[in-house]
């Protein structure tokens, strides 16, 4: 298990990670959520011991992190590449032994992974041959070639072709299953939503959120409502006017209303039959990953004291 | 410490085994044998040419009194003729190429109370060879000319200017009953020691330094850096890197060492059969004919007695002063992204090696100057200097032991101050930052 327990780190004048706590258990896929300078790269280096937490603390399967557990991490940061002048199998198995296999295990498992990533017959090749999909195979297998314990992705998928992608998210999920902690950061919420069990919301280097997708889901879908009824939309703009909903574009006949708050769905069905309205239809939308992303963020941007409180709730 | 290893084999291999490597290491030493090779033959052959060449001085002397005597003592390359006339007219006959030079003695050039000029007209410009023969030539003859007018023997006269061997010799506590060791101070020999050892770091930092600063900067420009720096140190990346390429180094002296003598031999033979023998005994005439014809002493310019503890002293501080230059070099690397900038801080480096070059000039006037001592201290310096002032004067045992510990020591801390550059570097990616900022910061962390 990976823990991560109230977390402070600053650069000089900007405060990176501000009291940051989360977990990553073994088995399940965690994924980091967050806006451009968010925090989550400065909480990855720490997790991977390239820089060191100001306060608070990171423990690997109940140990600190240090120099240590940098071989039981398999790290693919955002910015990455390969050695241009090496080929890919001698990168491969020089990784490995500076992760600290012998010089046959790491051949043994450069083959494999090779073999894995339908790649068998690039060892020899060097990265200048290689197109940029290609490339990031390769530093996929760089990433995993150690079995690692924990595995941490940032951005992994980012100028993937669809096939390749799916490839390795079928990858992700094997290591998954076979009991891994893997950590995976992106803004991307379509395949966050895909692929992970967790997830951790951060927003200038603060947890917003973090808990099971489909609880975080229920709980924060709640607030719009999908309506189909006869009439004019009068008494839904009164209720807008009042500042007690808000009328979201919508097609067809239906409406799409979000409830904002101090206010309820029953208040609103109230409103609709005074108006002597006809329901036909009344629903509450389930949210999208990226809705509560937006949400929240948007929420911690204008009350700052507030998200806080959503943390602690969370 | 195990990733260390790795470091350094895989980059070793990887760069013994590179076809550049390859083609450099066998192809630089022909070329360096070629071009000494072709230097020997032209100047064999010009130096030859010049000393088998006839010269015509034409000799104007209007007193009559040492033309005589010039002939008596000219060698066989000069030929002499008296002339006589006006000055001008002289002159243009030497400007019109009838003669090599004019050689004009001035009434009373033997005189005992007072010296006159000579002159020697040319119209070109004669080698140092020609001129040093004809002022011997003269001098000669105006001191023969001087000793008759004493009627002196010509033994008194030897015996009077002849030297007296000057020795300094060192002595301590436990040879007394020896003559000691020779301690001249031979100013020369002594900076030419310590520039070797300068020169010898100088070209390793360049060649092999410059290499360790290309591999960081490759590191970052791939985007490699991140992946290494969450999978070991930097400091064993670093350390690693500078101790492969003192590998490379050996590697390519030994493979050079042994063409060299190989080629050495080999060339030996070529030249034995293609020249007759009888070519060199010609050189070495010209030497002796050249001393014949003055009191030409060509003092044996003797190097100061080499201990085998200063030479391994040098040996070890040589590759010393390299881990630290090299380190040096591999901080820049973390600095900069682009060659471009780097080439610009190259030189900054190497400053204190440039320090230790301007300290040996004093080393021989004060050898025991407090600013040789701490330097003798300084990992920057130490390596140039201790060896030195080992030359110079006993060194207590510690006080070398020290300078070794702390030059490498300063090494060490070095390639840790590189490595953390090359960390606090990846949080800086792509970031125009000055070098007060990234110093800081590798500082503070």
């Amino acid at each position: 298990m990976l823990q991560i327990q109230k977390v402070t780190k600053r650069y000089r004048t900007t405060l990176a990670v501000d009291r940051a706590s989360l977990e990553a258990r073994p088995g399940r896929v965690l994924g980091l959520l967050g806006p451009n300078g968010a925090g989550k790269s400065s909480i990855l280096r720490m997790v991977t011991n390239i820089t060191w937490p100001d306060s608070g603390e990171i423990l690997l399967d109940g140990q600190r992190v240090t120099q240590a557990s940098q071989s039981k991490i398999g790290y693919m940061p955002e910015e990455r590449g390969l050695y241009r002048q090496m080929g890919v199998l001698d990168q491969l198995v020089y990784l490995g032994r500076l992760k600290g296999l012998t010089a046959n295990q790491a051949r043994q498992e450069a083959q494999r992974w090779l073999h894995r990533l339908e790649a068998e017959d690039w060892g020899p090749r060097r990265p200048r041959d290689l197109s940029r999909g290609m490339q990031q195979k390769v530093q996929f297998a760089l990433t995993l070639i150690h079995s690692p314990r924990l595995v941490i992705l940032d951005e992994p998928f980012s100028g993937l072709d669809p096939l390749n992608a799916q490839l390795m998210e079928e990858v992700i999920r094997e290591r998954r299953n076979a009991g891994d902690i893997i950590l995976f950061a992106s803004h991307l919420m379509e395949q966050v939503e895909d692929l992970c069990d967790e997830i951790c919301l951060i927003a200038e280097g603060r947890v917003l959120v973090s808990g099971e997708l489909d609880i975080i889901k229920q709980a924060c879908g709640n607030n719009t409502v999908r309506i189909v009824f006869d009439g004019d939309d009068a008494p839904l703009e009164r209720l807008a006017a009042e500042g007690r909903i808000r009328i979201e574009p919508s097609e067809g006949a239906e409406r799409q209303v979000r409830i904002l708050e101090g206010f309820n769905s029953d208040g609103l069905l109230d409103a609709l039959r005074t108006a002597r309205r006809s329901i036909q239809h009344f629903a509450f939308k389930r949210a999208s990953l990226r809705e509560i992303f937006i949400d929240r963020v948007r929420a911690s941007e204008t009350q700052d004291g507030h998200a806080d409180a959503m943390e602690d709730s969370a | 410490m195990k990733s260390l290893a790795v470091v350094v084999q895989s980059e070793y291999r990887r760069r013994v085994t590179s076809k550049t490597f390859i083609l450099m290491t066998l192809l630089l030493p022909i070329l360096i044998v070629a071009i000494i090779a072709l230097i020997a033959v032209v100047v064999f052959a010009s130096v030859t040419s010049e000393t088998e060449m006839k010269r015509s001085i034409a000799v104007f002397d209007p007193g009559g009194q040492l033309f005589e005597k010039l002939v008596e003592r000219a060698p066989d390359t000069v030929e002499l003729s008296s002339v006589s006339g006006s000055l001008v007219s002289l002159k243009r006959r030497v400007t019109k190429e009838e003669f090599d030079g004019l050689l004009v003695l001035p009434e009373g050039v033997t005189d005992l109370a007072r010296g006159r000029d000579v002159y020697l007209y040319t119209s070109e410009m004669q080698s140092v060879l020609m001129q040093e023969v004809v002022k011997r030539l003269v001098l000669g003859a105006v001191r023969e000319r001087r000793l008759e007018a004493f009627d002196l023997p010509r033994d008194v006269y030897n015996a009077i200017s002849r030297g007296v061997a000057f020795n300094v010799m060192h002595i301590d506590e436990e040879n007394l009953d020896e003559t000691g060791r020779d301690a001249s101070t031979q100013a020369f020999g002594l900076i030419g020691y310590g520039m070797g050892i300068a020169l010898a770091i100088f070209m390793l930092v360049t060649i092999y330094g410059g290499m360790v600063m290309q591999a960081v900067m490759e590191e970052k420009t791939s985007r490699m850096a991140e992946i290494l720096v969450s999978t070991l140190r930097p400091f064993e990346l670093l350390l690693g890197k500078v101790i492969a390429l003192a590998g490379l180094a050996l590697t390519q002296l030994f493979v050079w060492f042994m063409m060299v003598v190989m080629l050495t031999i080999g060339a030996g033979i070529v030249i034995g059969v293609a020249f007759v023998p009888q070519d060199f005994g010609e050189l070495s005439g010209m030497a002796e004919s050249l001393q014949s014809i003055g009191e030409l002493d060509i003092e044996s310019a003797s190097l100061p007695e080499i201990r085998a503890d200063v030479v391994l002293v040098s040996i070890l501080m040589v590759a010393i002063g390299y881990f630290l230059y090299a380190s040096m070099f591999g901080a820049v690397g973390a600095v900069f992204e682009s060659n471009q900038d780097a080439q610009m801080a190259v030189m900054l480096p190497m400053a204190p090696l440039f320090l230790a070059m301007i300290m040996l000039q004093t080393i021989a006037l004060a050898p025991n100057s407090l600013f040789i001592k701490i330097g003798s201290f300084v990992p920057f310096t130490a390596p140039v200097i201790m060896p030195t002032r080992m030359l110079l004067s006993d060194v207590p045992v510690w006080e070398v032991a020290a300078s070794l510990m702390l030059s490498l020591l300063g090494a060490l801390a070095m390639a840790w101050i590189a490595g953390r550059i090359f960390r606090v570097g990846l949080l800086l990616y792509g970031k125009k930052s000055s070098l007060r900022e990234i110093v800081r910061m590798a500082v503070s962390g």
